[in-house]
Protein backbone atom coordinates (compact mmCIF):
# COMPACT_ATOMS: atom_id res chain seq x y z
CA UNK A 1 0.00 0.00 0.00
CA UNK A 2 2.49 2.65 -0.92
CA UNK A 3 2.05 5.64 -2.74
CA UNK A 4 2.82 5.98 -6.27
CA UNK A 5 3.51 9.37 -6.29
CA UNK A 6 3.17 11.82 -3.10
CA UNK A 7 3.43 15.25 -3.27
CA UNK A 8 1.64 18.34 -1.36
CA UNK A 9 -0.75 18.48 -4.45
CA UNK A 10 -1.70 14.98 -4.97
CA UNK A 11 -1.09 11.38 -3.52
CA UNK A 12 -1.80 8.14 -6.02
CA UNK A 13 -1.70 5.04 -4.13
CA UNK A 14 0.26 2.15 -6.04
CA UNK A 15 -3.31 0.39 -6.61
CA UNK A 16 -4.81 3.58 -8.16
CA UNK A 17 -2.15 2.79 -11.19
CA UNK A 18 -3.30 0.59 -14.35
CA UNK A 19 -1.72 0.44 -17.75
CA UNK A 20 -2.44 2.30 -20.36
CA UNK A 21 -3.95 0.14 -23.49
CA UNK A 22 -3.58 -0.24 -26.87
CA UNK A 23 -4.01 2.15 -30.35
CA UNK A 24 -6.02 0.40 -33.08
CA UNK A 25 -6.09 1.67 -36.60
CA UNK A 26 -7.39 0.97 -39.91
CA UNK A 27 -4.72 0.67 -42.19
CA UNK A 28 -5.76 -0.43 -45.86
CA UNK A 29 -1.92 -2.17 -46.17
CA UNK A 30 0.32 -3.34 -43.37
CA UNK A 31 2.56 -1.07 -44.27
CA UNK A 32 4.17 1.76 -42.62
CA UNK A 33 2.97 4.18 -45.17
CA UNK A 34 -0.74 2.89 -45.11
CA UNK A 35 -0.47 3.02 -40.85
CA UNK A 36 0.83 6.12 -40.96
CA UNK A 37 -1.63 7.88 -43.48
CA UNK A 38 -4.30 6.17 -41.15
CA UNK A 39 -3.21 8.09 -38.18
CA UNK A 40 -3.09 11.09 -40.33
CA UNK A 41 -6.42 11.17 -41.54
CA UNK A 42 -7.24 9.83 -37.98
CA UNK A 43 -9.10 6.66 -38.63
CA UNK A 44 -8.19 5.25 -35.14
CA UNK A 45 -9.16 3.94 -31.92
CA UNK A 46 -7.84 3.10 -28.98
CA UNK A 47 -8.40 0.29 -25.91
CA UNK A 48 -7.35 -0.04 -22.15
CA UNK A 49 -6.18 -3.79 -23.32
CA UNK A 50 -8.36 -6.00 -25.02
CA UNK A 51 -8.45 -6.14 -28.61
CA UNK A 52 -12.03 -5.08 -29.52
CA UNK A 53 -12.49 -4.36 -33.40
CA UNK A 54 -14.67 -1.19 -33.32
CA UNK A 55 -16.35 0.42 -36.60
CA UNK A 56 -17.85 4.10 -36.80
CA UNK A 57 -19.22 5.61 -40.11
CA UNK A 58 -21.07 8.88 -39.95
CA UNK A 59 -22.90 10.43 -42.99
CA UNK A 60 -26.55 11.62 -43.98
CA UNK A 61 -27.98 8.56 -45.60
CA UNK A 62 -27.58 5.31 -43.25
CA UNK A 63 -31.05 3.31 -42.36
CA UNK A 64 -31.58 1.08 -39.60
CA UNK A 65 -31.36 -2.31 -41.78
CA UNK A 66 -27.90 -0.68 -42.65
CA UNK A 67 -27.05 -2.82 -39.05
CA UNK A 68 -28.21 -6.34 -41.01
CA UNK A 69 -25.82 -6.14 -44.11
CA UNK A 70 -23.28 -8.76 -44.76
CA UNK A 71 -20.52 -5.81 -45.17
CA UNK A 72 -21.20 -2.84 -42.95
CA UNK A 73 -18.04 -1.24 -43.64
CA UNK A 74 -18.50 -1.76 -47.68
CA UNK A 75 -21.97 0.62 -46.98
CA UNK A 76 -19.81 3.01 -44.09
CA UNK A 77 -17.13 4.20 -46.63
CA UNK A 78 -19.52 4.09 -49.49
CA UNK A 79 -22.00 6.34 -47.80
CA UNK A 80 -20.35 7.96 -45.19
CA UNK A 81 -17.43 8.88 -43.30
CA UNK A 82 -15.42 6.47 -41.05
CA UNK A 83 -14.08 7.97 -37.18
CA UNK A 84 -11.32 10.85 -37.60
CA UNK A 85 -13.52 12.09 -40.25
CA UNK A 86 -15.73 15.37 -41.53
CA UNK A 87 -19.25 15.86 -42.03
CA UNK A 88 -20.37 19.34 -43.24
CA UNK A 89 -23.30 20.64 -45.65
CA UNK A 90 -25.91 19.06 -43.76
CA UNK A 91 -29.05 18.48 -46.40
CA UNK A 92 -31.36 20.40 -45.58
CA UNK A 93 -34.00 18.73 -42.86
CA UNK A 94 -32.12 15.87 -41.78
CA UNK A 95 -29.69 14.71 -39.28
CA UNK A 96 -26.73 12.82 -39.24
CA UNK A 97 -26.98 9.07 -38.76
CA UNK A 98 -24.27 6.63 -37.72
CA UNK A 99 -23.39 2.98 -38.05
CA UNK A 100 -21.50 1.58 -35.37
CA UNK A 101 -20.54 -2.04 -34.46
CA UNK A 102 -18.30 -3.88 -32.28
CA UNK A 103 -17.16 -7.49 -31.90
CA UNK A 104 -15.14 -8.44 -28.21
CA UNK A 105 -11.86 -9.35 -27.69
CA UNK A 106 -12.23 -13.26 -29.08
CA UNK A 107 -10.53 -14.68 -25.74
CA UNK A 108 -12.16 -11.04 -24.31
CA UNK A 109 -14.92 -10.66 -22.29
CA UNK A 110 -18.31 -9.71 -23.22
CA UNK A 111 -19.63 -5.95 -24.33
CA UNK A 112 -22.05 -4.44 -22.23
CA UNK A 113 -23.05 -1.52 -24.54
CA UNK A 114 -21.87 1.09 -27.32
CA UNK A 115 -22.14 4.67 -26.74
CA UNK A 116 -22.10 7.53 -28.75
CA UNK A 117 -20.96 10.59 -26.75
CA UNK A 118 -21.83 14.12 -28.61
CA UNK A 119 -20.13 17.43 -27.82
CA UNK A 120 -21.19 20.44 -29.48
CA UNK A 121 -20.84 23.93 -29.17
CA UNK A 122 -23.83 25.68 -27.88
CA UNK A 123 -25.17 29.35 -28.72
CA UNK A 124 -23.72 30.83 -25.59
CA UNK A 125 -20.08 29.72 -27.11
CA UNK A 126 -20.14 26.80 -24.21
CA UNK A 127 -19.33 23.60 -24.59
CA UNK A 128 -21.78 20.72 -24.20
CA UNK A 129 -21.82 16.71 -23.98
CA UNK A 130 -23.93 14.19 -23.41
CA UNK A 131 -23.88 10.70 -23.83
CA UNK A 132 -26.37 8.42 -25.80
CA UNK A 133 -26.61 4.49 -25.08
CA UNK A 134 -26.85 3.19 -28.83
CA UNK A 135 -26.86 -0.43 -28.34
CA UNK A 136 -27.18 -2.43 -24.91
CA UNK A 137 -26.81 -6.47 -24.50
CA UNK A 138 -29.36 -8.84 -23.80
CA UNK A 139 -32.07 -6.54 -24.75
CA UNK A 140 -32.46 -4.01 -22.10
CA UNK A 141 -34.97 -1.13 -22.54
CA UNK A 142 -33.21 2.11 -23.81
CA UNK A 143 -34.98 5.01 -22.74
CA UNK A 144 -36.45 8.02 -24.64
CA UNK A 145 -33.84 9.82 -23.36
CA UNK A 146 -31.19 7.71 -24.83
CA UNK A 147 -29.61 6.10 -21.67
CA UNK A 148 -30.51 2.33 -20.28
CA UNK A 149 -30.46 2.28 -16.78
CA UNK A 150 -30.34 -1.04 -16.10
CA UNK A 151 -26.83 -2.29 -15.63
CA UNK A 152 -25.42 -5.23 -17.04
CA UNK A 153 -24.50 -6.93 -13.99
CA UNK A 154 -21.44 -8.76 -13.15
CA UNK A 155 -20.14 -12.37 -13.28
CA UNK A 156 -16.64 -10.99 -11.46
CA UNK A 157 -15.48 -13.75 -8.54
CA UNK A 158 -13.40 -11.36 -7.08
CA UNK A 159 -11.42 -14.16 -4.38
CA UNK A 160 -10.71 -16.29 -7.34
CA UNK A 161 -10.22 -13.49 -10.16
CA UNK A 162 -12.24 -15.11 -12.66
CA UNK A 163 -15.79 -13.70 -14.51
CA UNK A 164 -17.60 -15.81 -17.07
CA UNK A 165 -19.24 -14.39 -20.79
CA UNK A 166 -22.36 -15.31 -19.14
CA UNK A 167 -23.41 -11.87 -19.68
CA UNK A 168 -23.23 -9.20 -22.22
CA UNK A 169 -22.73 -9.88 -26.16
CA UNK A 170 -19.98 -10.43 -27.93
CA UNK A 171 -21.09 -8.40 -30.99
CA UNK A 172 -23.13 -5.45 -31.36
CA UNK A 173 -24.06 -3.39 -34.42
CA UNK A 174 -26.75 -0.98 -35.22
CA UNK A 175 -27.54 2.41 -36.86
CA UNK A 176 -28.12 5.65 -34.49
CA UNK A 177 -29.49 9.18 -36.09
CA UNK A 178 -29.09 12.56 -33.55
CA UNK A 179 -32.42 13.26 -31.99
CA UNK A 180 -31.11 16.49 -31.30
CA UNK A 181 -28.85 18.04 -34.36
CA UNK A 182 -28.81 21.59 -35.21
CA UNK A 183 -27.45 22.11 -38.57
CA UNK A 184 -26.12 25.37 -37.16
CA UNK A 185 -24.27 24.47 -34.64
CA UNK A 186 -20.56 22.65 -34.32
CA UNK A 187 -20.74 18.87 -33.20
CA UNK A 188 -18.35 16.18 -32.68
CA UNK A 189 -19.39 12.14 -32.03
CA UNK A 190 -17.40 9.35 -30.93
CA UNK A 191 -18.15 5.92 -30.05
CA UNK A 192 -17.43 4.29 -26.56
CA UNK A 193 -17.51 0.67 -26.16
CA UNK A 194 -18.07 -0.98 -22.32
CA UNK A 195 -17.35 -4.11 -21.03
CA UNK A 196 -19.24 -6.27 -18.88
CA UNK A 197 -16.80 -6.21 -15.25
CA UNK A 198 -14.24 -7.84 -15.23
CA UNK A 199 -11.42 -8.59 -12.27
CA UNK A 200 -9.06 -5.71 -11.98
CA UNK A 201 -5.06 -6.25 -11.72
CA UNK A 202 -5.11 -5.73 -8.20
CA UNK A 203 -7.30 -9.23 -7.88
CA UNK A 204 -5.14 -11.18 -9.99
CA UNK A 205 -2.39 -9.66 -8.11
CA UNK A 206 -4.38 -10.28 -4.30
CA UNK A 207 -5.01 -14.11 -5.74
CA UNK A 208 -1.71 -14.96 -6.54
CA UNK A 209 -0.02 -13.77 -3.53
CA UNK A 210 -2.36 -14.70 -1.49
CA UNK A 211 -2.71 -11.24 0.23
CA UNK A 212 -6.18 -9.78 1.32
CA UNK A 213 -6.26 -5.95 -0.01
CA UNK A 214 -7.86 -3.07 2.05
CA UNK A 215 -11.29 -2.23 1.61
CA UNK A 216 -10.62 0.75 -0.29
CA UNK A 217 -8.92 -0.69 -3.00
CA UNK A 218 -10.92 -1.23 -6.49
CA UNK A 219 -11.16 -4.95 -7.35
CA UNK A 220 -13.37 -4.99 -10.62
CA UNK A 221 -12.73 -2.70 -13.90
CA UNK A 222 -14.96 -2.10 -16.82
CA UNK A 223 -12.58 -2.35 -19.91
CA UNK A 224 -13.51 -0.27 -22.88
CA UNK A 225 -12.65 1.12 -26.26
CA UNK A 226 -12.73 4.57 -27.59
CA UNK A 227 -13.13 6.29 -31.08
CA UNK A 228 -11.60 9.09 -33.04
CA UNK A 229 -14.47 11.78 -33.51
CA UNK A 230 -16.62 12.21 -36.20
CA UNK A 231 -16.86 15.78 -36.78
CA UNK A 232 -19.25 18.03 -37.88
CA UNK A 233 -18.92 21.64 -39.28
CA UNK A 234 -21.75 23.60 -40.36
CA UNK B 1 48.66 23.86 0.37
CA UNK B 2 47.62 25.15 -2.93
CA UNK B 3 47.38 23.68 -6.17
CA UNK B 4 46.61 24.63 -8.93
CA UNK B 5 45.14 22.75 -12.13
CA UNK B 6 45.05 23.30 -16.05
CA UNK B 7 41.53 23.11 -17.36
CA UNK B 8 41.31 22.92 -21.22
CA UNK B 9 39.05 25.13 -22.90
CA UNK B 10 41.07 24.83 -25.92
CA UNK B 11 39.68 26.14 -29.47
CA UNK B 12 39.18 22.00 -30.86
CA UNK B 13 37.13 21.51 -27.88
CA UNK B 14 35.29 24.39 -28.26
CA UNK B 15 34.44 23.55 -31.89
CA UNK B 16 33.04 19.98 -30.67
CA UNK B 17 30.73 21.75 -27.98
CA UNK B 18 29.43 23.60 -31.02
CA UNK B 19 28.73 20.84 -33.24
CA UNK B 20 27.06 18.53 -30.52
CA UNK B 21 24.66 21.62 -29.83
CA UNK B 22 24.36 22.41 -33.74
CA UNK B 23 23.27 18.30 -34.23
CA UNK B 24 20.44 18.69 -32.09
CA UNK B 25 18.98 22.28 -33.34
CA UNK B 26 19.59 22.44 -36.44
CA UNK B 27 22.01 25.72 -35.56
CA UNK B 28 25.05 26.68 -34.69
CA UNK B 29 25.03 27.92 -31.21
CA UNK B 30 24.16 31.64 -30.39
CA UNK B 31 27.33 33.35 -28.35
CA UNK B 32 25.16 33.42 -25.11
CA UNK B 33 24.36 29.50 -25.86
CA UNK B 34 28.36 28.74 -26.54
CA UNK B 35 29.64 31.35 -23.75
CA UNK B 36 26.93 28.28 -21.48
CA UNK B 37 28.18 25.21 -23.23
CA UNK B 38 31.87 25.81 -22.37
CA UNK B 39 31.02 27.07 -19.18
CA UNK B 40 29.13 23.65 -18.44
CA UNK B 41 32.21 21.85 -19.53
CA UNK B 42 34.37 23.44 -17.38
CA UNK B 43 32.53 22.99 -14.50
CA UNK B 44 31.83 18.78 -15.68
CA UNK B 45 35.72 18.54 -15.94
CA UNK B 46 36.76 20.00 -12.79
CA UNK B 47 33.91 17.97 -10.25
CA UNK B 48 35.07 14.95 -12.81
CA UNK B 49 38.80 15.42 -11.76
CA UNK B 50 37.85 16.12 -8.09
CA UNK B 51 35.23 13.57 -8.53
CA UNK B 52 38.31 10.63 -8.92
CA UNK B 53 40.17 11.94 -6.98
CA UNK B 54 38.28 11.32 -4.29
CA UNK B 55 37.94 7.81 -5.62
CA UNK B 56 34.37 8.37 -6.23
CA UNK B 57 34.45 6.25 -9.70
CA UNK B 58 34.98 3.08 -7.57
CA UNK B 59 32.65 0.91 -6.61
CA UNK B 60 29.93 2.48 -9.00
CA UNK B 61 28.00 0.14 -10.42
CA UNK B 62 26.50 2.54 -13.12
CA UNK B 63 30.33 3.52 -13.83
CA UNK B 64 31.65 -0.19 -13.92
CA UNK B 65 28.69 -0.96 -16.69
CA UNK B 66 29.09 1.94 -18.41
CA UNK B 67 33.14 1.16 -18.96
CA UNK B 68 32.07 -2.77 -19.70
CA UNK B 69 29.57 -1.58 -22.32
CA UNK B 70 32.42 0.68 -24.02
CA UNK B 71 35.05 -2.74 -23.80
CA UNK B 72 31.83 -4.54 -25.46
CA UNK B 73 31.69 -1.87 -28.26
CA UNK B 74 34.95 -2.31 -29.12
CA UNK B 75 34.50 -5.84 -30.21
CA UNK B 76 31.30 -4.52 -31.91
CA UNK B 77 33.47 -2.55 -34.14
CA UNK B 78 35.66 -5.21 -35.27
CA UNK B 79 34.47 -4.90 -38.65
CA UNK B 80 32.85 -7.97 -39.67
CA UNK B 81 33.62 -8.57 -43.04
CA UNK B 82 31.01 -8.44 -46.09
CA UNK B 83 29.80 -12.23 -46.11
CA UNK B 84 29.95 -13.89 -49.62
CA UNK B 85 26.66 -15.42 -51.62
CA UNK B 86 28.05 -18.89 -50.64
CA UNK B 87 28.38 -17.85 -46.97
CA UNK B 88 24.59 -16.52 -47.13
CA UNK B 89 23.23 -19.31 -48.89
CA UNK B 90 24.62 -21.29 -46.21
CA UNK B 91 23.75 -19.73 -43.45
CA UNK B 92 20.05 -19.42 -44.68
CA UNK B 93 20.15 -23.43 -45.62
CA UNK B 94 21.04 -24.07 -41.85
CA UNK B 95 18.74 -21.84 -39.92
CA UNK B 96 15.29 -22.43 -42.22
CA UNK B 97 13.30 -21.89 -39.23
CA UNK B 98 14.32 -18.62 -38.69
CA UNK B 99 13.16 -17.10 -42.41
CA UNK B 100 10.57 -19.31 -43.43
CA UNK B 101 7.45 -17.77 -44.39
CA UNK B 102 4.33 -18.58 -42.59
CA UNK B 103 1.76 -20.95 -44.19
CA UNK B 104 -1.18 -19.47 -45.44
CA UNK B 105 -5.11 -20.53 -45.28
CA UNK B 106 -7.88 -19.76 -47.71
CA UNK B 107 -11.74 -20.45 -46.62
CA UNK B 108 -15.31 -19.03 -46.00
CA UNK B 109 -16.99 -19.22 -43.08
CA UNK B 110 -20.52 -19.86 -42.10
CA UNK B 111 -20.93 -18.01 -38.53
CA UNK B 112 -23.57 -18.56 -36.15
CA UNK B 113 -23.47 -15.67 -33.29
CA UNK B 114 -23.71 -17.12 -29.72
CA UNK B 115 -25.05 -13.50 -29.05
CA UNK B 116 -27.95 -13.56 -31.47
CA UNK B 117 -28.96 -17.41 -30.94
CA UNK B 118 -28.61 -17.00 -27.14
CA UNK B 119 -30.73 -20.25 -26.58
CA UNK B 120 -30.92 -21.89 -29.87
CA UNK B 121 -27.46 -22.17 -30.83
CA UNK B 122 -26.98 -26.17 -30.49
CA UNK B 123 -29.81 -26.69 -32.77
CA UNK B 124 -29.18 -24.28 -35.36
CA UNK B 125 -25.67 -25.14 -35.64
CA UNK B 126 -27.06 -28.92 -36.09
CA UNK B 127 -29.52 -27.67 -38.91
CA UNK B 128 -27.04 -26.03 -40.87
CA UNK B 129 -24.29 -28.47 -40.44
CA UNK B 130 -26.67 -31.07 -42.32
CA UNK B 131 -27.34 -28.64 -45.28
CA UNK B 132 -23.69 -28.30 -45.33
CA UNK B 133 -22.66 -31.28 -45.72
CA UNK B 134 -24.81 -32.10 -48.79
CA UNK B 135 -23.19 -29.26 -50.18
CA UNK B 136 -20.04 -28.50 -51.98
CA UNK B 137 -17.76 -25.39 -52.37
CA UNK B 138 -19.91 -24.04 -54.83
CA UNK B 139 -23.31 -24.05 -53.01
CA UNK B 140 -24.27 -20.55 -52.22
CA UNK B 141 -24.19 -20.05 -48.29
CA UNK B 142 -24.87 -16.16 -48.11
CA UNK B 143 -28.18 -16.23 -46.95
CA UNK B 144 -27.23 -18.83 -44.16
CA UNK B 145 -25.72 -18.00 -40.41
CA UNK B 146 -25.21 -14.32 -39.34
CA UNK B 147 -22.84 -11.84 -40.52
CA UNK B 148 -19.65 -11.37 -39.06
CA UNK B 149 -18.21 -8.06 -38.40
CA UNK B 150 -14.84 -8.99 -40.28
CA UNK B 151 -16.46 -10.75 -43.27
CA UNK B 152 -17.03 -14.38 -44.38
CA UNK B 153 -13.78 -14.52 -46.69
CA UNK B 154 -10.42 -15.26 -45.60
CA UNK B 155 -7.52 -14.89 -48.22
CA UNK B 156 -4.34 -16.34 -47.52
CA UNK B 157 -4.44 -15.54 -43.68
CA UNK B 158 -1.43 -17.40 -41.44
CA UNK B 159 -1.90 -19.33 -38.57
CA UNK B 160 -0.76 -15.93 -36.87
CA UNK B 161 -3.41 -13.69 -37.72
CA UNK B 162 -6.15 -16.57 -37.28
CA UNK B 163 -5.61 -16.97 -33.76
CA UNK B 164 -5.37 -12.99 -32.98
CA UNK B 165 -8.64 -12.80 -35.13
CA UNK B 166 -10.44 -15.92 -33.66
CA UNK B 167 -8.50 -16.72 -30.75
CA UNK B 168 -5.80 -19.95 -30.54
CA UNK B 169 -8.73 -22.56 -30.04
CA UNK B 170 -9.94 -21.78 -33.40
CA UNK B 171 -6.42 -21.71 -34.93
CA UNK B 172 -5.59 -25.04 -33.81
CA UNK B 173 -8.53 -26.67 -35.01
CA UNK B 174 -8.63 -25.34 -38.43
CA UNK B 175 -5.06 -26.56 -38.71
CA UNK B 176 -6.30 -29.74 -38.62
CA UNK B 177 -8.81 -29.81 -41.07
CA UNK B 178 -9.20 -30.97 -44.93
CA UNK B 179 -9.48 -28.89 -48.19
CA UNK B 180 -12.31 -29.13 -50.24
CA UNK B 181 -15.11 -29.46 -48.06
CA UNK B 182 -17.28 -28.36 -45.62
CA UNK B 183 -16.52 -29.12 -41.97
CA UNK B 184 -17.28 -27.74 -38.55
CA UNK B 185 -18.56 -26.56 -36.48
CA UNK B 186 -15.73 -25.38 -34.59
CA UNK B 187 -16.46 -22.70 -31.78
CA UNK B 188 -14.63 -19.31 -31.13
CA UNK B 189 -15.66 -16.51 -28.29
CA UNK B 190 -17.95 -15.36 -31.03
CA UNK B 191 -19.68 -18.16 -31.46
CA UNK B 192 -19.56 -21.49 -33.78
CA UNK B 193 -18.15 -21.69 -37.38
CA UNK B 194 -18.17 -23.56 -40.72
CA UNK B 195 -15.48 -23.59 -42.88
CA UNK B 196 -14.95 -24.46 -45.91
CA UNK B 197 -11.11 -24.70 -46.93
CA UNK B 198 -10.27 -23.89 -50.90
CA UNK B 199 -6.49 -23.66 -50.16
CA UNK B 200 -3.86 -24.35 -48.04
CA UNK B 201 0.04 -23.20 -49.10
CA UNK B 202 2.97 -24.17 -46.69
CA UNK B 203 5.61 -21.59 -45.77
CA UNK B 204 8.03 -22.22 -47.96
CA UNK B 205 11.79 -21.39 -47.09
CA UNK B 206 12.27 -18.44 -49.51
CA UNK B 207 15.17 -18.07 -52.13
CA UNK B 208 18.00 -15.90 -51.52
CA UNK B 209 17.29 -13.21 -52.97
CA UNK B 210 13.86 -12.95 -51.63
CA UNK B 211 15.25 -12.69 -48.02
CA UNK B 212 19.05 -11.17 -48.67
CA UNK B 213 18.97 -8.08 -46.22
CA UNK B 214 17.19 -10.57 -43.51
CA UNK B 215 19.70 -12.92 -43.45
CA UNK B 216 22.73 -10.59 -43.95
CA UNK B 217 21.12 -9.21 -40.68
CA UNK B 218 21.15 -12.39 -39.13
CA UNK B 219 24.64 -13.57 -40.33
CA UNK B 220 26.56 -10.29 -39.41
CA UNK B 221 24.93 -10.37 -35.73
CA UNK B 222 26.25 -13.86 -35.52
CA UNK B 223 29.45 -13.45 -36.40
CA UNK B 224 29.46 -10.10 -33.56
CA UNK B 225 28.49 -12.82 -31.27
CA UNK B 226 31.28 -14.52 -31.84
CA UNK B 227 33.57 -11.90 -31.90
CA UNK B 228 32.68 -10.97 -28.57
CA UNK B 229 32.65 -14.12 -26.89
CA UNK B 230 36.37 -14.59 -28.52
CA UNK B 231 37.62 -10.98 -27.46
CA UNK B 232 36.02 -12.12 -24.04
CA UNK B 233 37.85 -15.61 -23.69
CA UNK B 234 40.90 -13.43 -24.51
CA UNK B 235 41.02 -10.99 -21.97
CA UNK B 236 39.89 -13.57 -19.38
CA UNK B 237 42.97 -16.01 -20.22
CA UNK B 238 45.37 -12.85 -18.11
CA UNK B 239 43.32 -13.36 -14.91
CA UNK B 240 44.12 -15.87 -12.45
CA UNK B 241 40.20 -16.05 -10.83
CA UNK B 242 39.51 -17.73 -7.31
CA UNK B 243 36.33 -18.13 -6.34
CA UNK B 244 35.45 -19.10 -2.86
CA UNK B 245 32.81 -21.54 -1.93
CA UNK B 246 29.98 -21.08 0.49
CA UNK B 247 31.88 -23.68 2.77
CA UNK B 248 34.43 -20.99 3.45
CA UNK B 249 33.65 -17.92 5.59
CA UNK B 250 32.08 -15.64 2.86
CA UNK B 251 31.67 -16.36 -0.62
CA UNK B 252 32.98 -13.82 -2.45
CA UNK B 253 34.62 -13.85 -6.31
CA UNK B 254 38.61 -12.69 -5.92
CA UNK B 255 40.22 -11.90 -8.78
CA UNK B 256 44.01 -11.39 -9.38
CA UNK B 257 46.09 -10.33 -12.38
Amino acid sequence: MHPFVKTDKAVIMGWETTASGYAAVWAAENTREAIFDAMKRRETYATTGPRMVVRFFGGWDFEAADANNRMPARIGYTRGVPMGGDLSNAPTGKSPSFLVAALKDPIGANLDRIQIIKGWLGKDGQTQERVYDVAVSGGRKIDADGRSRTSVGSTVDVANATWTNTIGAGEMITVWKDPEFDPALRAFYYVRVIEIPTPRWTAYDAKYFGIKMPAEVTMTTTERAYTSPIWYTP
Amino acid sequence: MRYCSRSTGSLARIVNLGDGFARTWRRPPNEQELLGLIEDYIRDEVFYREGRAAGLDRDDVIIRRRVRQKMEFLAEEMSVPEPSDEQLAAYLASNPERFRAEDQITFHQVFLSATRRANTIESDSKQVGSVLVRADGAVDTTALGDPFLLGEEFRGVSPSKLTSIFGEDFSKQIAAMETGRWQGPISSGFGQHFVFISERTSGDLPPLDAVRPAVRREWTNTRRLETEQKLYASLRERYEIVVETPSEKAASAEISR
